[in-house]
């Protein structure tokens, strides 16, 4: 123990004083007043993001950690959301931090965002060999080769002209009640709470207790499915809709649920949908195939002004008719052929079709009652649903309720009786209600809060398939230069930022697609390397006059 | 006297036309839209999607449409909320927003009024010095501050009351003195400063002297005129509070109108923008019209025939 001690403290000495020799010694060579080293100097660079806790941190960790490897100056440009997106659709900006959660399980919704002609793209980056690989991607069936070319487009996105820098992948922390059992946490964050239970003293709880309450995070913008864009109005719609497919709760797999089997035909374009008899509507009509017709028309008609509709331009004709190009419903590649049997025509051999069939904007809606009550038709009072539960009150701004439907066909392996679902804004007052036993699952917490919550059994932290980054802007020099958009990438520790600021077990991104898609293989991303940054720099005959502490 | 409150009344038409204009313009000249989004719509879908609200036509047909459809009392849809109108979110938001406000207000009245009233009449006692100290702090510690703290020790802590939602006593308690409290504060140095001048004015002393009891020389001579600058502050302060409060509503998860003040514009729904910039507005101009016709009661010198 003593000699232990003694020899501790011996070669802690001999550190410190190496190290002050090494300080002295290099600190004369090293320690040069700025501008000495030939090149350009660098200019300054504004970084821009929405105005929150969490970016303005990673902003300010990012821009010291240019400043100390690189010299860069940057100056953080702190904006509300609205202006951001104008920036960013006005390419206003240098470098602005983004954020991109996948539709479905498939690299291409994140890869396809950077076609030279995409509307997400906005970073002025134009491909034309990336845009021929995505292009191709879309009409190639064979699944491995698929994934192998759109491997091949991300590595030129991220390793050779690296228009943005992926910095981590999120995770979802659910914190969760013990007596709550039966969820699952998948790459998307989809929670079926049919599958679900309380728990009372090692069995489930008598009836009266199977009461579920939830945060969601605020007011839902509608529970129309065909006009939902967000996770708010998603998270209700999972529980009270039902489409052609449900995701396996766990792997996300596409599994039957309205439809019960499925054909493709060999070009992989014409796929026919098998419907189940035993579906019906909380009216008491069946769930047909006119039920999908109808729902997808609608998003498809313009006057909807469905947001979403693209989530349907797979299908043959959908984009043109969406944009009034056509407007014979019929050129569309939607067929039903009896009520209980619907085929869809694709543009291309769409791989992940099965899966979108399961997004929100393609859930059916029942035509009597929307026809009935036009906007007003998904109040409690009214709205007509097919899925495990009914919505039975509506409070705007303070809760949504649902209860079991008893006349749905699973009734009796729904165990939840009802599910409260509050629209609390405010990520403090949610933990705040989950501490005080108001709340039984919350989602969302506090940047201030991660470290203490991420040790309680209750918290569940799992990958979520989104990827957090910047993007630069090519078409402001010296951006235009992928040299230094490299460099830049390079030169942060990422590992760092997850470590001591987001601390909730968030993954350091080098590649933009998160991992855990099935079949993927992503391409090597580049690795922290401050060396290799300046190198990169100075190549790009820029000055790297960093300063060394003396 | 009901000339005049005609006459006000009439007078306040162009302001609200005035303020309902440059609302209006301003907001349309923000940037951004209610439809600019994270993922961006294409253009063709967007297209669509502003011809449904009409935001495809130019401004001034805009502005016509807005202000006919407002003159029949109609507020539009909200570009946000999908579901509902601005109407419906006002009526299901507003009576909540006045819940609180009214309560707040009564409870900042019956502390402020009282607590200033002792700390004028014992002057320089140890009950004004306390008094003062807890109306400084008050007065400065912000409203989301107090409640915060309150929510940390009588909802998580001790679990007396509801940390969020609107209804029941174990729920209103919290924001209501939260936002009450600072008001409490001010009301409570201003009648204490009001008193304090009135109480050596001539005509208290006169009282005094004639031997009327003490309690008829404050309740009946000096109170009237030592609140006149309560009233007066009640004018902008009850509209603000009975038109809610962004922090309070979003911390307590109350379903108010306040927050919508705030968010609404953030998000560019510009319709319900307009509607609470008309509300609050309406109050502001409601509540200053009655305080000048309380004047007129409670200050002799004052008179509008």
């Amino acid at each position: 123990m003593k000699k232990n001690l003694l020899k501790n403290v011996v070669s802690a000495v001999l550190i410190v004083v190496m190290a002050a020799l090494a300080g002295c010694a290099g600190g004369g060579g090293r320690n040069r007043p700025a501008g000495e080293e030939a090149g350009k100097p660098f200019p300054e660079l504004k970084l821009l993001y929405n105005t929150s806790e969490g970016h303005k941190k990673i902003a300010e960790t990012i821009k010291q950690m240019w400043k100390k490897e690189l010299g860069i100056t940057v100056q953080l440009d702190n904006v509300e959301w609205k202006t951001y997106l104008k920036n960013l659709q006005v390419l206003d900006y240098d470098i602005a931090r983004a954020g991109w959660i996948g539709d479905y399980n498939d690299p291409n919704t994140f890869l396809d965002m950077f076609l030279s002609y995409g509307g997400n793209n906005q970073t002025g980056w134009k491909n034309a060999q990336y845009d021929a690989l995505i292009e191709s991607a879309a009409s190639e069936l064979d699944p491995n080769k698929r994934m192998a070319i759109l491997a091949e487009a991300e590595d030129i996105l991220i390793n050779k002209a690296t228009p943005i820098m992926p910095i981590y992948f999120y995770v979802n922390q659910n914190v969760v009640k013990q007596k709550v059992k039966g969820m699952t946490y998948n790459l998307r964050d989809i929670h079926l709470l049919k599958y679900v239970w309380i728990e009372k003293d090692g069995r489930p709880a008598p009836e009266n207790e199977q009461v579920f309450r939830f945060n969601n995070g605020a007011e839902p913008e509608t529970l129309d499915p065909g006009l939902m864009t967000g996770s708010t109005g998603f998270n209700i719609a999972d529980q009270i809709f039902e489409g052609l497919i449900q995701y396996d709760p766990e792997t996300l797999a596409p599994m039957p649920c309205i439809a019960t089997s499925w054909d493709i035909s060999d070009d992989g374009l014409v796929y026919t949908f098998h419907l189940r008899k035993d579906a019906f509507w909380t009216n008491g009509d069946p769930v047909t195939a006119n039920d999908f017709y109808f729902a997808w028309k609608r998003v498809l008609e313009p006057v909807t002004g469905a947001e979403y509709a693209y989530q349907i331009y797979y299908l043959k004709n959908a984009k043109a008719y969406n944009h009034k190009e056509i407007d014979d419903f019929s050129k569309v590649g939607l067929k039903v052929i009896d009520d209980y049997t619907l085929e869809t025509t694709l543009e291309n051999p769409t791989a992940y079709w099965l899966d979108l069939l399961a997004f929100h904007t393609l859930l059916p809606v029942n035509r009597k009652c929307v026809e009935k009550y036009g906007s007003r038709w998904t109040r409690p009072e009214n709205i007509v649903t097919n899925g495990p539960f009914k919505l039975t009150e509506w409070k705007p701004k303070d809760r949504i309720v649902m209860e079991k439907w008893d006349a749905y066909r699973d009734a009796p392996d729904v165990k939840l009786k009802k599910i409260i679902a509050f629209s609390i804004e405010d990520n403090v007052t949610a933990l705040n209600m989950f501490k005080a036993d108001e709340t039984d699952w919350i989602r969302t917490i506090p940047l201030s809060h991660t470290d203490e919550v991420r040790t309680w059994p209750e918290s569940h932290i799992t990958p979520f398939l989104t990827t957090y980054y910047y993007r630069f802007n090519t078409t402001h020099p010296p951006l235009d230069d992928p040299r230094v958009r490299q460099a830049l990438n390079l030169a942060v520790d990422k590992a760092a930022i997850c470590k001591y600021v987001l601390k909730a077990g968030q993954k350091p991104a080098t590649t933009f697609v998160p991992p855990g898609i099935p079949g993927y293989k992503p391409p090597k991303g580049a690795e922290y390397n401050p060396e290799k940054a300046r190198e990169l720099l100075r190549e790009a005959g820029f000055a790297v006059n960093i300063e060394v502490s003396p | 006297m009901t000339r005049y409150i005609i006459r006000r009344l009439l007078g306040a038409i162009p302001v609200l036309w005035i303020i309902i204009t440059i609302t209006f313009f301003l907001m349309r000249s923000a940037p951004g839209g209610p439809f600019s989004r994270d993922r961006v719509i294409p253009v063709e879908v967007r297209a669509n999607i502003e011809a449904k609200y009409h935001l495809d036509e130019p401004l001034y047909k805009q502005y016509g449409r807005y202000m006919w459809d407002l003159l029949h009392g109609d507020l539009g849809p909200s570009f946000k909320y999908k579901d509902r109108t601005v109407n419906e979110i006002i009526a299901a938001g507003l009576p909540t927003t006045m819940t609180l406000g009214a309560l707040a207000l009564a409870f900042a009245l019956l502390l402020g009024i009282p607590a200033g009233c002792i700390a004028a009449l014992r002057h320089n006692s140890a009950a004004d010095y306390s008094t003062m100290a807890f109306s400084m702090i008050g007065v400065s510690i912000p409203n989301f501050i107090i409640l915060s703290v309150m929510i940390y020790f009588f909802s998580v802590r001790l679990e007396w009351l509801e940390v969020s939602g609107w209804g029941t006593w174990r729920e209103m308690i919290n924001p209501v003195i939260a936002l009450g409290l600072p008001y409490a504060a001010y009301v409570a140095r201003m009648s204490r400063a009001g008193m304090l001048e009135v109480i050596r004015q001539d005509y208290i002393r006169t009282a005094r002297a004639k031997g009327l009891p003490e309690r008829i020389v404050i309740m009946r001579h000096s109170l009237k005129g030592g609140l006149l600058p309560v009233v007066s502050f009640l004018g902008p302060a009850g509209a603000a509070i009975l038109t809610g409060s962004l922090i309070i509503e979003t911390i307590s998860g109350i379903p108010g109108i306040g927050r919508e003040f705030v968010q609404s514009a953030l998000n560019r729904d510009y319709t319900l923008t307009m509607g609470t910039v008309i509300i609050y507005s309406s109050f502001l101009i409601g509540f200053n019209i009655i305080v000048d016709i309380l004047y007129a009661f409670l200050d002799p010198r004052i008179s509008y025939e």
